[in-house]
């Protein structure tokens, strides 16, 4: 919600500048941001009574003193013979209308109501509807307006019966379900009570008749409406968050006093449900017990002014006043005094949970991360949605957000693979990943599985020893021979021909109980977890690589170790990675082969031949004047 | 191909895989709150409204209960978890204080963009016994924040609101950019949520506290954007090693 910071002062005696409002309004537990001189506010879900210019000055009253005596008209009103049924008693308790009608146009609007529109860049609508508008943000009340010369003298506030086509007074046509709470006269529906009213019954420029609404919804009568019909309301954001039961006639006489202000008004007649009951909530003054929720030692006085200034009255007890719905036991006292002193100047004080700290000790499942990670896997954790129905038991989601996400995964197996083309397609030519999740099947009954899946696919790795290795199903079964677990029945060689990807190079996976496990990794010497330290991580680049290998002949040996440390120290803004993928003595002619392969990749673009051979003819003069290194075919 | 003598060249290091930098990061803040003497407890990430919500005290018109806030499965008879929190419900009623459990794990929310998504990592305690209060509690926070963030960072509590804890607190770090940067929520249980786990709320009274993971991970690594986590790229998986 926006509140306009010089609109706010109009209610503070004190002037406070707005970066020290800023402050208080934090201290008091309301976020927000500032911009230029109009606090966006987000307030918290049960402070309903703050969503208005009266609201957060009230708030404000424990720091500032305050004038929140707002001018309401205050003669006799005359009773408004409205056949009004109210059948939703126990969603509504309390409703009021105002009849009210006036002579001629408004064509002026005084300066506070010019200011609410211009300083908050709102647009007009017809006079009530504005000044409807304008006491929702200086008092936080909606009200809703109807013409009265469209409106029949019989309302019934009740639930709809069958589905209806209702189009709201910005003239949107939503297809109401049955069981709306509606407002009904003629038996036409003229309001979604609570969220908006319709277009027959709307007022505008040249109503001069009209009949204000004034009500309260409890929330769980009205939480969700607008957002299902996709509707922006403020009267609904409002009444989702709690209003206050007791302030009708004190709204509807400010809005008369609006009206008044601007023109002469020829009517006016009030109807009141009789229905309304209200009931103040009280509670014991505990001093002791709110002092030891918060662990500070505050003294009777200072509790209770604190309270008075939020607007609780204390006699034996505190009575909480009937805008504070979110009140009801001596914690909700304790933060109510925890706001006033300030939670940043509440003292700490030592804690000492449950004795002797206690060690991290490894779960088989540690065990397991442990003993891939040492050999060289990567962890991966993948969403637990998916779209592919992969087990008869699958779960299905009611309320997924795409049909990409309907069902939630049983098998690690489709997300892994997945992995591996993302990767294939990022040219990445040797690929080791893990992941260990629950999965979650439905057969009379929920079922949860602790599944390990590792998936390899490419060489074995990038040094010279490796890089004409296949990861396969030999380097499966060896690696799982180092714990002694024999994985061949659990490997499976993924069928490529459905993926798109044009790498050939064969998939291997495997996906198993973490139990399954048990016995084999339970004395496996787990290292600590490696636990980063907080690396700033570089953007990664979504640019094609490009590689190029250069393969160098040595034939002085005591050369080698320079050629080596020289290709590793080559540094270049493209080069992205280099390594020596082959290496040989030719013992027979006295000549040593290297072979090193640089990754180029840029993070603005795509590299171009010859910006890659530009730095490949750098990398060879620096090695090629080297003392009996030379590159065959050169 | 390879000879096998003459080793004149250096070893091949043992090429080390890596954790995933979330489970790092939970595993890290898991540890820190078991040296402080906590115990880990574990739960199911499918829930029913019950533990989830009713038992914390979310009431019916709470906007989380919502089709557009909360996941619903099994024809509405479930929910994917929307925070840890049911995990220490279903120790509370099986265990009497004093207790100090933690959770961590997958929870579920319907957001999706790039600092929200329907799946994220939550690590959540409690501590439950006589006599605790909001003093201790800042202590606590002190103690986990210094320990992830480093003793100069700067921290302010503001008053929040969450149905399972009363008093709240939401807590924020001081950036180098001197923004205040919101870490995690906290508060004294409300003593409606001990009842419901049948724990006399006049003898015992609890502390609880809620990080996301993510969101630190975030911090701590320079990653702006949350997806970059879950696209299990090799180029930014390679970097946590």
């Amino acid at each position: 919600m926006k509140i306009v910071y010089e609109h706010l002062l109009n209610f503070l005696v004190d002037k406070p500048d707005i970066e020290e409002l800023s402050s208080k309004l934090f201290q008091l537990g309301h976020e927000h941001e500032i911009d230029g001189s109009i606090f966006d506010m987000e307030f918290t879900p049960n402070r309903g009574d703050c969503l208005s210019l009266l609201g957060l000055a009230r708030d404000l009253n424990v720091f500032y003193q305050t004038d929140i005596d707002i001018p309401i008209y205050k003669d006799q009103i005359g009773l408004l013979n409205l056949n009004f049924i109210n059948q939703a008693q126990e969603k509504c308790p309390s409703i009021s209308f105002l009849n009210i009608e006036i002579k001629g146009p408004i064509t002026n609007y005084k300066d506070y109501l010019e200011n609410y529109f211009k300083d908050l860049e709102l647009n007009k609508n017809n006079f009530f509807t504005d000044v409807s508008n304008y006491i929702a943000y200086e008092m936080g009340q909606p009200t809703h307006s109807y013409d009265y010369s469209k409106v029949g003298n019989d309302i019934t506030l009740k639930a709809n019966t069958g589905d209806y086509k209702f189009t709201t007074l910005l003239g949107n046509s939503i297809d109401l379900n049955s069981s709306e709470l509606v407002f009904t006269s003629e038996e036409k529906i003229i309001n979604l009570s609570g969220v908006i009213g319709g277009l027959d019954t709307a007022c505008t420029s040249t109503t001069t008749n009209a009949l204000i609404e004034c009500a309260y919804f409890k929330p769980e009568s009205i939480i969700g409406k607008a957002l299902k019909y996709n509707i922006h309301s403020d009267a609904s954001h409002k009444f989702e968050r709690g209003a206050d039961q007791t302030c009708h006639e004190k709204v509807l006489r400010r809005f008369i006093q609006i009206v008044n202000d601007h023109v002469e008004i020829k009517k006016l007649e009030l109807y009141k449900d009789k229905s309304c009951n209200f009931k103040e909530t009280e509670l014991d003054f505990d001093l002791k017990k709110v002092n030891s929720i918060l662990g500070v030692h505050v003294d009777a006085k200072e509790y209770k002014d604190s309270l008075i200034k939020l607007g609780f009255e204390i006699n034996k007890k505190i009575k909480v006043p009937s805008f504070r719905s979110d009140i009801t036991h001596q914690n909700d006292l304790a933060e109510e005094l925890a706001r006033v002193i300030g939670y940043d100047n509440i003292p700490s004080a030592s804690i000492d949970i449950m004795g002797e700290p206690k060690e991290f000790s490894s779960s088989y499942e540690d065990k397991i991360k442990s003993f891939l990670i040492d050999q060289g896997f990567i962890e991966v954790i993948n969403s637990s949605f998916t779209s592919v129905i992969d087990n008869d038991y699958s779960i299905k989601v009611d309320n997924p957000l795409d049909s990409r996400r309907g069902h939630l995964r049983t098998s690690l197996q489709n997300s892994l693979i997945e992995n591996i083309i993302y990767n294939e397609n990022r040219q990445k030519d040797s690929i080791k990943f893990f992941e260990i999740s629950d999965v979650y099947t439905f057969n009379q009954g929920l079922k949860k599985e602790k599944k390990l899946g590792v998936i390899v696919s490419g060489r074995r790795g990038h040094n010279n020893l490796d890089f004409s290795l296949g990861l396969d199903n030999k380097y499966l079964k060896e690696l799982f021979q180092k714990i002694n677990f024999d994985i061949t029945k659990y490997i499976i060689n993924i069928d490529r021909t459905k993926f798109n990807s044009k790498v050939k190079t064969p998939i291997f996976l495997i996906e198993l109980k973490i139990e399954d496990l048990d016995r084999n990794i339970r004395n496996y010497k787990t290292k600590e977890i490696p636990l980063s330290n907080f690396i700033k991580y570089q953007p990664i680049s979504e640019f094609p690589s490009s590689y190029r290998d250069l393969s160098f002949s040595v034939k002085d040996s005591s050369r080698i170790i320079e050629i080596v440390n020289t290709l590793d120290s080559v540094e270049s803004r493209i080069i992205k990675n280099s390594f020596m993928f082959d290496y040989y003595e030719n013992k027979k002619i006295n000549e040593t082969k290297i072979g090193y392969r640089f990754i180029f990749q840029s993070n603005k673009k795509t590299l171009t031949d010859i910006e890659i051979n530009d730095e490949i003819e750098k990398i060879m003069d620096l090695a090629l004047s080297i003392k009996s290194v030379s590159l065959p075919g050169l | 191909m390879s000879s096998d003598k003459d080793i004149i060249l250096p070893e091949i290091p043992l090429e080390l895989g890596a954790s995933h930098p979330i489970n790092n990061m939970k595993d890290l803040i898991l540890n820190l709150l078991i040296s402080l003497g906590f115990k880990i407890i574990n739960g199911p990430e499918i829930e029913t409204e019950e533990y989830n919500f009713d038992m914390l005290n979310i009431k019916e018109s709470h906007p989380a209960r919502q089709m557009h806030d909360t996941f619903y499965v099994n024809n509405k008879d479930n929910v994917l978890r929307t925070h840890t929190s049911p995990v220490q419900i279903r120790s509370m009623l099986k265990n009497k204080p004093p207790l100090a459990f933690i959770s961590g794990g997958k929870v579920y929310r319907k957001d999706d963009d790039a600092t929200h998504l329907p799946m994220f990592h939550q690590v959540e305690g409690i501590y439950v016994d006589t006599e605790v209060n909001f003093s201790q509690l800042k202590d606590l926070i002190y103690k986990i924040i210094h320990s992830l963030f480093g003793e100069e960072v700067e921290l302010r509590f503001r008053p929040s609101y969450f149905p399972f804890t009363e008093p709240s607190a939401e807590v924020d770090i001081l950036s180098e950019e001197g923004k205040w940067l919101e870490i995690l929520g906290c508060g004294i249980v409300n003593p409606v949520v001990l009842e419901n786990c049948d724990i006399d709320s006049n003898k015992f009274s609890g502390l609880a506290f809620g990080l996301g993971v993510e969101r630190i991970a975030m911090l701590k690594h320079g990653v702006s954007d949350i997806r970059d986590f879950y696209k299990s790229n090799l180029d930014f998986l390679n970097q946590f090693k």
